[in-house]
């Protein structure tokens, strides 16, 4: 569980101070898949990364687990936007690097690995460094990486955000086949409304800068979900038309101030 | 490795390996064909005392390597060139990673090394024969002070260029900081500081051929000196080929370890 407790977010920027988040309380419930969305700029990756304890709240705390996250967070995973894999090891190396981190035993380490290639569909490229995989093999190795140390909660920051629509659903069904069978916390962020609804139990919606939260929406389709038929059920459409008249002038508001 | 590699078939393999062979046999003619015009022009169209000839520059060769000038000669250098690489890459590594780790003395110093960087490091040659002599020790130095700045500024960007992503995801993983050096920072550094190295050993040689040239009484600078002073241009020719030999040799050598060491940086075609 994360509570975050009238969390703001400032920056001093050319001698103003730019309100980025607007206080915030927020409880993300354990084993809940949370989505973040949001238009560019409303400060969701920033909250992001104030959980994972790389960026400081200016004011107001939060407690993962109860404890308060000071400094950078180790309990949680973190799937960042951008690659993150390491390029001079291979995608078995790259997977198996928190539990090389962890002091883990070689052959433990090995089996874990083997497993976790096999669950992404990566089995035959474990030797292959990231250079020589595909953009959506990368991101499959940065899943299997963040789920193979089994941090209870995982952060994703748009994981997919770069990928072609096709590969996108074929992802995010993989995440919620695996998220469905392990049921850990994960907090995913993203500007993809229907990927929000397709995948979480709760969307945050956030408004424009200065980002607040302007809605919070239990999503209440019932589970196993299909990630390619998902998106036709009336209660997805219904959904999404309510969430979208939400989103939509904070979206155009935000694309406003950008000319 | 590659995708490639797995699909291909046995037929496909010989390829790149008989371009390689072409291409050699392309250099070997080429090589010839200058040899020959040289050999054609010296004495018809150029005075040899000018451009001497190939087989004027064998036979030097020859005559050196039967007296044993060749090798005496060349071991010195090598010395000098060698011990001037190993101090100069050690030096320019560790102070390249402690620079690059601290921003306040990089902050601090970047001036005065950048003053230093800046001057033609030959020129300070006259000052390290004053305090090294004209012994081997002022080779070394001239050549570990060239390789010292080459190592020292890549493995300064290097350390600079590790990815704040790449440090961030293995601290969240709970990295110490220890492992933070050995798992992100060091590798990451690798490349560049690999690049150093590679580029520092036609320097070294550089280094040590200059410091004799300046004043020696040994070594292949020296022979080079030596029978230009006597207008022996077969003598000349016959010592920079050496050099060449020599650059050649080791530069593949080094090819050979950063492929080996930076497999990860060619994207599978």
């Amino acid at each position: 569980m994360i509570e975050i407790k009238g969390v703001s977010k400032s920056f001093a920027f050319k001698g103003s101070v730019i309100q980025a988040l607007t206080p915030i309380d927020l409880v993300v419930p354990q084993g809940a898949f949370v989505s973040f969305v949001g238009p560019s700029g409303c400060g969701k990756s920033t909250l992001l990364n104030m959980i994972a304890g790389i960026t400081a709240p200016s004011a107001g705390s939060i407690l993962q687990q109860g404890r308060a996250v000071q400094g950078v967070n180790t309990g949680i995973g973190y799937m960042t936007q951008q690659d993150s894999l390491l390029p001079w090891r291979t995608a078995a190396q790259n997977v198996g690097l928190p539990l090389t981190i962890r002091g883990e035993k070689r052959a433990a380490i090995d089996a874990r690995v083997a497993e976790m290639l096999q669950r992404v569909g990566l089995a035959e490229f474990a030797d292959h460094f990231p250079s020589q995989l595909s953009g959506g093999m990368r991101k499959r190795a940065a899943l299997a990486q963040v789920l193979s140390y089994d941090p209870d909660t995982i952060l994703m920051d748009e994981p997919f955000g770069a990928l072609d629509a096709q590969l996108k659903l074929v992802l995010q069904a993989q995440l919620l086949a695996l998220w469905e069978s392990s049921r850990k916390t994960i907090v995913f962020v993203t500007h993809d409304l229907a990927e929000a609804i397709l995948l979480s139990d709760i969307v945050v919606v956030f408004s424009g800068r200065p980002g607040r939260i302007k809605a919070i929406k239990t999503i209440d389709i019932p589970r196993p979900r299909d990630a390619f038929q998902g998106q036709f059920t009336p209660e997805f459409k219904q959904i999404y038309v309510e969430l979208w008249e939400l989103l939509a002038p904070e979206i155009s508001r935000t694309a406003g101030m950008e000319h | 490795m590659s995708v490639e590699q797995a699909d291909a078939l046995p037929a496909q393999v010989a390829g790149p390996s008989d371009h390689r062979l072409r291409y050699l046999v392309a250099q070997v003619a080429l090589l010839i064909v200058v040899l020959g015009i040289w050999e054609f022009a010296s004495g018809r169209w150029i005075d040899p005392f000018f451009i001497s000839s190939p087989s004027a520059v064998v036979a030097r060769l020859y005559g050196w390597t039967i007296d044993g000038t060749l090798w005496n000669a060349f071991l010195y250098t090598f010395q000098a060139m060698a011990a001037g690489f190993v101090l100069g890459s050690v030096f320019g590594f560790v102070v390249g990673f402690v620079l690059g780790r601290s921003s306040m003395l990089a902050r601090l110093l970047d001036p005065f090394i950048t003053a230093i960087y800046c001057m033609p490091k030959i020129a300070l040659a006259p000052l390290l024969i004053m305090w090294f002599g004209i012994g081997l020790a002022s080779k070394v130095a001239m050549a570990a002070l060239i390789v010292f700045f080459l190592v020292f500024l890549n493995t300064f960007a290097g350390v600079r260029d590790v990815q704040a992503v790449h440090l961030q995801s293995v601290r969240i993983m709970g990295a110490s900081s220890w492992q933070e050096l050995r798992l992100v920072v060091i590798p990451s550094a690798a490349a560049w500081v690999l690049t150093g190295l590679k580029v520092s050993v036609p320097y070294a040689l550089i280094g040590a051929v200059v410091g004799e040239l300046i004043s020696s009484n040994r070594g292949i600078g020296f022979l080079i000196g030596q029978a230009s002073g006597l207008f022996d241009t077969a003598g000349v020719f016959a010592g920079l080929t050496v050099l060449a030999v020599t650059g050649i040799v080791l530069n593949s050598l080094l090819k050979r370890v950063e492929r080996r060491a930076l497999r990860w940086k060619t994207p599978s075609p």
